[in-house]
């Protein structure tokens, strides 16, 4: 067991970071906390960024204020970001210069999103999401590329301010590695009747253009596709790069024990961290807004001794036009699919994804409610898990 | 310890029932769009822990708790 820590560095300010300085003072940590941010602003909220329109104020998705702040008495260092970390010295070094000292440490530097190269902007920030609200104001047309969840989201933003919109995506469907073909073509057919144009199997080979000009995006089938503005949704990497030479295992983020401890005294929480998940009985890196939270109130009670492992049932959502998704456990395409109820009157639906004969997540089409109850097939035995839905739903 | 208050913004919910698993005394969903329904606005001093848990928990911070 490591010793009592009295002052903890927390790299990274957004709702990981947030989570574990929260989680500290919840537990009764009355030591020092210094939450280390690379943006300027204080912690907020990521998802709504994407949702419904963009956010047009910082305060309307802020994830604290001032007041909390000073409440919880967190010593900020915002705009400022961390450079190293010294396993050897106990420090973390900032690029103003400043080295931290603490005898616990969290990393919660989240994730940062794949560009590619040329003009086509990618969100992740407050400001991102500022710009392209922007370009869009001013667009007749967009090229999205990438179908994964962001860029859905960002089809739907887009066809809400009338902007003709082409998806494109290695695969052969939206969110297909996801949701399998079946929910994929579900989805493709929500967004074919927003009018969502999509093409499939493709990549980009090059984009190019300027403002005002235009744009263009080129693709390894040889054709071309011309808009007014080319957003890149095609995922991110673990913003691991600054740990470079810390001598902690790198390896899709930082690697952690099932406690989430990468190395004595130094966790990992939220995107960046890539952990022994027991419930699964394997490793995981998780980029959802749920996880950053709860792995962060997991480390905070870990690092003040609690050991206890992080075995979470993940859970995302997504909302696209007025449909809601949302998902307990993990999905994958390639996993087995068992459509367990339909309501008639909104084409909702509950669908299980099994692996090996065992449940390992259930998705939600526009069902919250419903798919509350369905959470508790996870874990069950596949058979068994559809009769036992099928009988409670006909006891209803 | 004063009367425990409780408020959701079901604006800012995204339905995603965290609260209903943390203290299923004082929250609940909408059938339809799963968006919060409080039960009971000023729950027993008992349900402090549960109730704080799922404000914590919410990842739409939808929900604000008082201690009067």
């Amino acid at each position: 067991m490591n010793p009592a820590p009295h002052r903890v560095a927390i790299v990274g300010a957004s709702a990981a970071g947030l989570a574990v300085a929260t989680g500290l003072r919840d537990e009764g940590f009355e030591g020092e906390v210094i939450l280390v941010g690379a943006e300027d602003a204080l912690p907020y909220d990521r998802p709504p960024l994407s949702k419904k329109g963009f956010a047009r104020e910082l305060s309307a998705v802020a994830l604290t204020d001032a007041e909390e702040v000073a409440q919880l008495g967190l010593e900020l260092r915002l705009g400022s970001p961390a450079r190293a970390l010294d396993q050897e010295r106990r420090i973390i070094h900032l690029e103003s210069g400043e080295e931290i000292p603490w005898d616990a440490c969290a990393i919660a530097t989240g994730a940062s999103p794949i560009r590619l190269p040329g003009p086509g902007l990618v969100l992740r920030s407050f400001d991102d999401a500022l710009a392209i609200d922007s370009a869009l104001g001013a667009a007749a047309s967009v090229v999205i590329v990438g179908a994964g969840v962001l860029g859905c989201e960002l089809a739907a933003v887009a066809r809400s301010k009338q902007v003709d919109t082409l998806v494109v995506d290695r695969l052969s469907g939206p969110m297909e590695d996801k949701l399998g073909p079946e929910v994929s073509a579900r989805l493709q057919a929500l967004h074919w009747e927003q009018g969502v144009a999509f093409r499939f199997g493709l990549g980009v080979e090059d984009i190019s253009g300027s403002p005002g000009q235009g744009f263009r995006a080129a693709f390894t089938d040889g054709t071309a596709a011309e808009a007014d503005l080319v957003l890149v949704a095609v995922g991110c990497r673990p913003a691991v790069e600054w740990l470079a030479g810390s001598g902690l295992a790198l390896e899709n983020g930082v690697l952690c024990d099932a406690t989430c401890q990468a190395a004595p005294g130094i966790y990992a929480a939220g995107d960046v961290a890539n952990w022994l998940n027991p419930r699964y009985g394997r490793r995981m890196r998780i980029e959802h807004r749920m996880n950053a939270t709860e792995q962060g109130m997991a480390v905070a009670a870990n690092i003040l001794g609690a050991e206890q492992p992080f075995a979470p049932i993940p859970f995302f959502w997504s909302d696209q036009y007025d449909t809601k998704i949302q998902v307990f456990g993990v999905i994958d395409g390639a996993l087995q699919t068992d459509f367990l109820t339909k309501n008639s009157d909104n084409g909702g639906f509950v669908a299980a994804y099994s692996r090996q004969g065992r449940v390992e997540g259930v998705l939600g089409w526009n069902m919250a409610r419903a798919l509350r109850a369905a959470r508790d097939l996870i874990g069950m035995d596949r058979a068994a898990a559809v009769a036992e839905y099928a009988q409670a739903q006909g006891a209803k | 310890m004063g009367q425990l208050k409780v408020k959701v913004d079901q604006d800012k919910c995204v339905g995603a029932g965290q609260c209903v698993f943390a203290a299923p005394e004082v929250f609940d969903q909408r059938e339809d769009d799963g968006i919060v329904e409080l039960l009971d606005a000023t729950p027993d001093d008992a349900l402090a822990a549960k109730v704080k848990k799922a404000a914590r928990l919410c990842p739409a911070k939808a929900i604000e708790v008082e201690e009067g």
